[in-house]
C-alpha cells in the first residue's frame, strides 16, 4: 500500500538522450495507474526510475512522503514484471517464486506458505516443479505475475506486461490483471503502448510522448477532453480525424460546415471522433449510446440546427467489423459560408462555387462510424452529422486544447 | 544435383577431421606407445609395442622429485584458475553492466597483454623474483600466470555475460538481491558455460606451462611437472631418458583430458558465445 509521488523527475542519458523531462504525478494508493504513450517515449525509464533501477537526474520519486532517492531497487519493496518476464530460466517455477522470499531471509515454513498462496491465486499449483523453458507466454506471464505477489510489496510495476502474447491471451490476461487487482488493491503502475490496456484497465492514467507528460486524469478525461492535438490523436481507434477551421468572427468554417469556436480571434485545428460522426437524421439514437462528456452543457437540443454541422460525404471505403461499420468518406465541398438552409448545396446542382472552401483544393477525408445495420455501400454519397459541442478544438500552433479544457 | 553436391561436402568434411585427427593424434600414440616400450625396443619403429611394460611409469613415480612437482602443479594451476576467474568475473562485469570512461581502452588493453610475448619478461622477472623473495615460491609462479591469463578470461566471460538477458539481473536486484547477490545466484549459474570455458583454458596454461615453471624455480618447492621432465635421467647416465618422459607425458596429459571431455560442451559453447545468437 503506498502513494507514490513523482517531483520534476528528469533523466538524461549519458549520451546526451533525454529520456524523461520534467515528470510530476501523483499515484494514490491503491490505484491501477497506466503510462500511455508510443515507443521511445520514456515509460520504461519512468518506470526504472520508480523502481530505483534508474536514478533520476532531477526530481525526487517519494512513496508515503518518504524519498527513495539513493535507496537501492532491493529496499523500496515494490515488485516489477519485465516485458521479457525476466523468470529465471535456471530455477523452477517453485523456485522462481520462492526467490524474493529467499534473499529476504524469509524461514523455508512461511516461505513455502506464501509461494502455495500465490501459485493458487495464480493457478500455478500444478506448474511449480516446471523450468521456465517448459512453460507457454500465458503462463510464463503468470510466473512472473506469481513472482511480483510473493512478498507483499507496496507497488506493482508493470512494464508492458501483455505486448509479448497472442490477441486472445492478451485480453484474458488483462482481465486478470484487472481481477488480481481487484483483490489485493496493490497500488499498480502498468506501463503500455496499447490504449485499449490502458482504457479498460486504468482507474487513472498518464499520457506521455517525448518524454512528457501531456495528460493525467481518468480515462473518460483524457478520452472526452484531449488536453491537447497529440492526446487527441493517440487515444481513440480508428483515430481522430483532424482539420483547419478558418476564423469567421465568432465562427469557425470548417469543410463540414461552421460551428462557434472558443480561443480568440484566430484560426483553430478541430478534431472529430468516428463515433461522434452519424447518419443524418438517426440523432436520438446516436447520442444515447455516445459518451457523456464532463463540462459540456446538456442545454442544446441534439435537433438544434445551431448545434449540428450536416454535411455530405462520399463513401470511398467501408469497414464492416461486426459490432460496428466504419466509413472512411470524402467530404463534399460545400458552401459553408451560406448560413441556414442553404450550406448543404451538393456539386451535382451544377452552379459554380463561389469560394474555394476552406480546406482548399485537397477534398477532407473523415472517418465515420455508422451502424452495422446501415445499408450504405461504397461509392454512395450520404448525408452525416456531427453535433457541434463534440468537436474538439485545438491551437494550430500550440496544439494545446481550447475552450473547456 | 544438391544432393551430389552435399555428399562431396560430407566426404570432405570427413576427410578433414580424418586429417586433423591424424596429426593431433599420431605424436600422442605415438608418446603412449613409447612410454610402453622397453627400453630395447625404442628404435624399432612400431606404433604398436612388440612388448609391453609399465616399468617406465613406475620409474615415473618413483622419481623423488615427481610427486612433488605433481603436487606443485595442481596446487599452482588450480591457484591461479580460481584468482584468474574470479578477478575476470568481476573485470568482466563492470565492463559489460557498467559504464566507465575508458572501458574500451580497458578491453583493448587487456587484449595487448594477451598478446605480449611471455619470454620478453622471463629475464627481468627473474631478476626482480629473486630480490623480492619469489624466486622458487608458488606466488611467484601464480603471478605471471594469472596476469598472462586474465586477459583471455575477461573477453571470454564478457562474451558470456553480454549474451545474458540482463532484465534477469534487474529484476533479482528488484526482487531484492544486492548486485553480488544477483551475480553469485542469477548471472554465474547462466554464465557457466562461459566460466567452465575461461577455467579450463587458464588451467590448461598454467599446467602445460614451461617457460616460467623452469626459469622462476629451481627445487621441490614450486618446481612443476614440465620442468621437472627436463630434468629426467634414464635407468643409467648413458641412456636416453625417452621412456620415462614419454611415461611422465602421459601420466601429466591425463588430468588436462580428464578436464576436457569433463567441460567439453561448456567450452565449445564458451567459445563461441556471441558468435551466434542462441
Ligand atoms: N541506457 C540508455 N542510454 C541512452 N538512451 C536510452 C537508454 N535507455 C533508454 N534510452 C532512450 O530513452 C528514450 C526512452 O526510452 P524508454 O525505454 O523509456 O522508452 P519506452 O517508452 O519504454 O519505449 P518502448 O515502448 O519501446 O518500450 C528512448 O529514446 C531511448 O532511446
Ligand atoms: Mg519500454
Amino acid at each position: 500500500m503506498a502513494t507514490i509521488t513523482l517531483k520534476g523527475i528528469g533523466k538524461r542519458f549519458s549520451r546526451g538522450a533525454v529520456a524523461v523531462r520534467n515528470v510530476d504525478l501523483e499515484i494514490h494508493d491503491g490505484e491501477l495507474f497506466v503510462l500511455l504513450g508510443p515507443s521511445g517515449c520514456g515509460k520504461s525509464t519512468l518506470l526504472n526510475i520508480i523502481v530505483g533501477l534508474e536514478e533520476p537526474t532531477s526530481g525526487t520519486v517519494s512513496v508515503d512522503g518518504r524519498s527513495m532517492n539513493g535507496v537501492e531497487p532491493g529496499k523500496r519493496n515494490m515488485a516489477m514484471v519485465f516485458q521479457s518476464y525476466a523468470i529465471y530460466p535456471h530455477m523452477s517455477v517453485r523456485e522462481n517464486l520462492a526467490f524474493p522470499l529467499r534473499i529476504a531471509g524469509v524461514p523455508a515454513e512461511e516461505r513455502e506458505r506464501r509461494v502455495a498462496e500465490a501459485a493458487e491465486i495464480l493457478e500455478l499449483e500444478e506448474l511449480l516443479d516446471r523450468r521456465p523453458a517448459t512453460l507457454s507466454g500465458g503462463q510464463r506471464q503468470r510466473v512472473a505475475m506469481g513472482r511480483a505477489i510473493v512478498r507483499n510489496p507496496v507497488a506493482f510495476l508493470l512494464d508492458e506486461p501483455l505486448s509479448n502474447l497472442d490477441a486472445r491471451l492478451r485480453g484474458q490476461m488483462r482481465a486478470e490483471i484487472a481481477r488480481l487487482h481487484r483483490r489485493l488493491g496493490t497500488t499498480t503502475v502498468y506501463v503500455t503502448h496499447d490504449q485499449t490496456e490502458a482504457l479498460t484497465l486504468a482507474d487513472r492514467m498518464a499520457v506521455l510522448n517525448r518524454g512528457e507528460v501531456q495528460q493525467a486524469g481518468t480515462p473518460r478525461e483524457v478520452y472526452g477532453r484531449p488536453a491537447n492535438r497529440f492526446v487527441a490523436g493517440f487515444l481513440g481507434s480508428p483515430p481522430m480525424t483532424f482539420m483547419r477551421g478558418e476564423r469567421d468572427g465568432d465562427d469557425v468554417v470548417l469543410p463540414l460546415g461552421r460551428a462557434t469556436a472558443p480561443g480568440g480571434g484566430s484560426d483553430v485545428e478541430v478534431g472529430v471522433r468516428p463515433e461522434d460522426v452519424r447518419e443524418a437524421g438517426s440523432a436520438t439514437r446516436a447520442s444515447a449510446d455516445a459518451l457523456p462528456r464532463p463540462g459540456v452543457g446538456q442545454a442544446e437540443a441534439p435537433s438544434d440546427p445551431s448545434a449540428l454541422l450536416r454535411f455530405r460525404a462520399r463513401v470511398e471505403l467501408l469497414e464492416w467489423l461486426g459490432a460496428e461499420t466504419y466509413a472512411h468518406v470524402e467530404v463534399e465541398e460545400q458552401d459553408a459560408r451560406a448560413e441556414g438552409a442553404g450550406w448543404g448545396r451538393k456539386r451535382e446542382d451544377g452552379r459554380p462555387r463561389p469560394e474555394p472552401g476552406p480546406s482548399g483544393e485537397r477534398p477532407q477525408r473523415l472517418v465515420a462510424r455508422l451502424s452495422p445495420g446501415s445499408p450504405v455501400k461504397e461509392g454512395d454519397v450520404v448525408d452525416l452529422e456531427v453535433e457541434a459541442r463534440r468537436l474538439h478544438f485545438f491551437d494550430p500552433d500550440t496544439g494545446a486544447r481550447l475552450g473547456d479544457a | 544435383m544438391s544432393d551430389r553436391g552435399t555428399a562431396l561436402e560430407r566426404l570432405f568434411w570427413r576427410a578433414t577431421v580424418l586429417v586433423v585427427l591424424v596429426y593431433a593424434g599420431l605424436p600422442l600414440a605415438w608418446i603412449v606407445s613409447l612410454s610402453l616400450k622397453p627400453a630395447a625396443d625404442l628404435g624399432d619403429g612400431h606404433l604398436v609395442p612388440r612388448h609391453v611394460t609399465l616399468a617406465h611409469y613406475g620409474a615415473v613415480f618413483a622419481n623423488p622429485h615427481f610427486p612433488a612437482a605433481l603436487r606443485n602443479s595442481l596446487g599452482i594451476a588450480t591457484l591461479a584458475t580460481l584468482l584468474a576467474v574470479a578477478l575476470g568475473v568481476l573485470a568482466a562485469y563492470a565492463v559489460v553492466r557498467l559504464r566507465f570512461p575508458g572501458r574500451r581502452l580497458f578491453l583493448g588493453g587487456a587484449l595487448a597483454v594477451a598478446m605480449f610475448p611471455p619470454v620478453a619478461v622471463i629475464g627481468p622477472l627473474f631478476d626482480l623474483w629473486r630480490r623480492v623473495g619469489l624466486y622458487d615460491t608458488w606466488a611467484g609462479l601464480v603471478l605471471p600466470y594469472l596476469s598472462l591469463t586474465l586477459p583471455l578470461a575477461i573477453w571470454i566471460l564478457a562474451a558470456a555475460f553480454r549474451d545474458l538477458p540482463w532484465d534477469l539481473e534487474r529484476a533479482a536486484r528488484v526482487d531484492g538481491a544486492t548486485r553480488l547477490q544477483a551475480l553469485r545466484k542469477i548471472i554465474l549459474p547462466l554464465a557457466a558455460p562461459g566460466v567452465a570455458a575461461a577455467a579450463v583454458l587458464v588451467f590448461i596454461f598454467a599446467w602445460n606451462d614451461f617457460m616460467f615453471a623452469l626459469s622462476l624455480t629451481s627445487t621441490d618447492h614450486a618446481r612443476t611437472v614440465p620442468a621437472v621432465l627436463a630434468f629426467f635421467t634414464g635407468a643409467s647416465r648413458f641412456q636416453q631418458p625417452t621412456s620415462a618422459i614419454a611415461a611422465a607425458s602421459v601420466v601429466v596429459t591425463i588430468p588436462v583430458v580428464v578436464l576436457v571431455l569433463l567441460f567439453q560442451r561448456p567450452i565449445v559453447a564458451g567459445l563461441t558465445a556471441g558468435a551466434v545468437k542462441g
